[in-house]
């Protein structure tokens, strides 16, 4: 297996898992740590998409100068965005996460399968 | 060179499984950090360095810290806004 | 086994059975999807000289007639060494210009949201954080600054060094308990904001469109080169800055303390 499909394969593994963890956790600090796996993971895709194996740096100094082989720019442009609305995201929804919590007293968000059932993995907060 | 990103790469597979077993939600908190941190050291093997930079210290440090201020609020209402003396 | 270990493992463990049998199966599809070696468009099936990548890297979009960008000339419609900077501040401003609406936004959204808090009677912090915090503060503060002006000729730029600024902000709120009032931050946000729309619409009075490129190239390498993509992004770093700053201290207070 090449590096570059190691690039990507190890990004969709994380875009899984964390698609897997918004699905089937009930705790909505572990939805929203889901949540950003999911966009580490997204990230680290955008950036693989546009990277060469011979490429080096996008920077042009003494050295690089001239029509060297450079790594793409432009995903890494739009990652760069992405992760500050990454923490935006993630910090609002953690405000949200605080007026749940005094508003119905516990993290856990309410299903129909198990609303009426204590579960055995109760996550604490400490 | 390739065996060291598989190990990082099965590292970071591994560190997002058990992020969402964790008992405790500190731990899991942490264990975000270093997948980012993890991450941030990918963006650097594909020559990404201003996003590695960026990784690195808003998806590592700054998000982790985030997490901590807002578990520390959900804890100081559970026990009832404690006055310590 | 009796009903409850079978009600058990009927609630917990067959959801996360099935999502995970559905999410195989979706990635096999995007899988096949992604490595058809058919006929047709394909998704990465373009190598990097074809891509739009191409016209930022020689920068080439208005000016048609560049083969390579050399270091030290003068001369290209956009002169920082950094492309990643070009295509943020340059090629691509109006949508780094959405980002800081959006980070805006929510921080907009926590200051409204966080509710005042009760403090606990205030605890001071120990003798080595309250020595030690200055000093590093200091170089904090200097790698951020640093990191904000070189961002056109290495890596870094506004994000990564408003970043590492809040957290040295962060890190004085921690330690001391008076330290910066939120209405500075919400009025140094607001005034950089203003200063990144200004920049724009000077844009059009000379060039004729937003965020255009007005102020006259230099070498590519030097200081003073790229017009206004240093401007530009020491406006976004320290807009960056203050509302990462806002927001990690609306968790900390919750409310501006009335001192």
């Amino acid at each position: 297996m090449s590096v570059h499909g190691l690039f990507l394969y190890n990004a969709a593994a994380l875009i899984v898992i964390g698609i897997f963890g918004i699905l089937t956790r009930k705790n909505i600090i572990k939805i929203l740590l889901a949540i950003n796996i999911l966009q580490t993971g997204v990230n680290l895709l955008l950036v693989a998409v546009g990277w060469r194996p011979e490429g080096i740096a996008p920077i042009i100094t003494e050295q690089t100068s001239g029509m060297v082989q450079f790594v793409d720019p432009l995903p890494q442009a739009m990652v760069l965005t992405a992760i500050v609305i990454a923490f935006g995201t993630t910090a609002l929804g953690l405000i949200i996460a605080i007026n749940y919590f005094k508003t119905h007293g516990s993290l856990e968000t309410p299903s129909f399968l198990y609303g009426h059932m204590k579960s055995d993995e109760d996550e604490v907060v400490q | 060179m390739i065996y060291l990103i598989l190990v990082l790469s099965l590292l970071m597979v591994a560190g997002s499984i058990a992020v969402l077993f964790q008992r405790t939600l500190r731990a899991a908190a942490l264990i975000t950090g270093v997948v980012s941190l993890l991450a941030a050291v990918f963006f650097v093997f594909m020559r990404a360095y201003d996003v590695a930079i960026t990784e690195a210290s808003i998806g590592a440090v700054l998000s982790t810290a985030v997490y901590f201020f807002a578990l520390k609020r959900i804890e100081v209402h559970e026990q009832g806004n404690v006055d310590e003396d | 086994m009796n009903r409850g270990t079978w009600m058990k493992i009927r609630a917990q463990v067959l959801p996360s059975i099935f999502v995970l049998l559905i999410l195989c199966a979706g990635s096999l599809l995007v899988y096949r999807a992604l490595t058809d070696e058919g006929e047709g468009v394909k998704v990465m099936g373009a190598p990097i000289p074809e891509r739009i990548s191409s016209r930022f890297i020689t920068k080439s979009v208005n000016q048609r007639d560049n083969v390579s960008v050399e270091f030290g000339e003068r001369g290209y419609e956009e002169g920082s060494a950094n492309l990643v900077t070009s295509v943020v501040v340059n090629y691509r401003a109006f949508d780094t210009l959405l980002e800081v609406i959006v980070l805006f936004a929510s921080a907009a959204g926590v200051a409204l949201l966080a509710a005042p808090r009760r403090r606990p009677r205030y605890r001071e912090s120990s003798v080595i954080v309250r020595n030690v915090v200055p000093i590093v503060n200091m170089l904090v503060f200097m790698t951020g600054a640093v990191i904000i002006l070189r961002g056109h000729l290495s890596p870094g730029g506004g994000f990564a060094g408003g970043a590492v600024i809040a957290s040295g902000f962060i890190l004085l709120s921690l330690a001391f308990r008076h330290t910066i009032r939120g209405r500075l931050l919400i009025v140094l946000e607001s005034v950089m904001g203003l200063g990144i729309l200004g920049v724009g619409l000077l844009g059009i009075y000379y060039d004729g469109y937003f965020l255009s490129n007005f102020l006259p190239t230099g070498r590519v390498g030097s200081f003073f080169s790229s017009g206004t993509v240093l401007i530009l992004y020491l406006l976004i770093g320290v807009k960056v800055l203050s509302e990462i700053a806002g927001i990690s201290l609306s968790f900390l207070r919750g409310e501006e303390e009335k001192a």
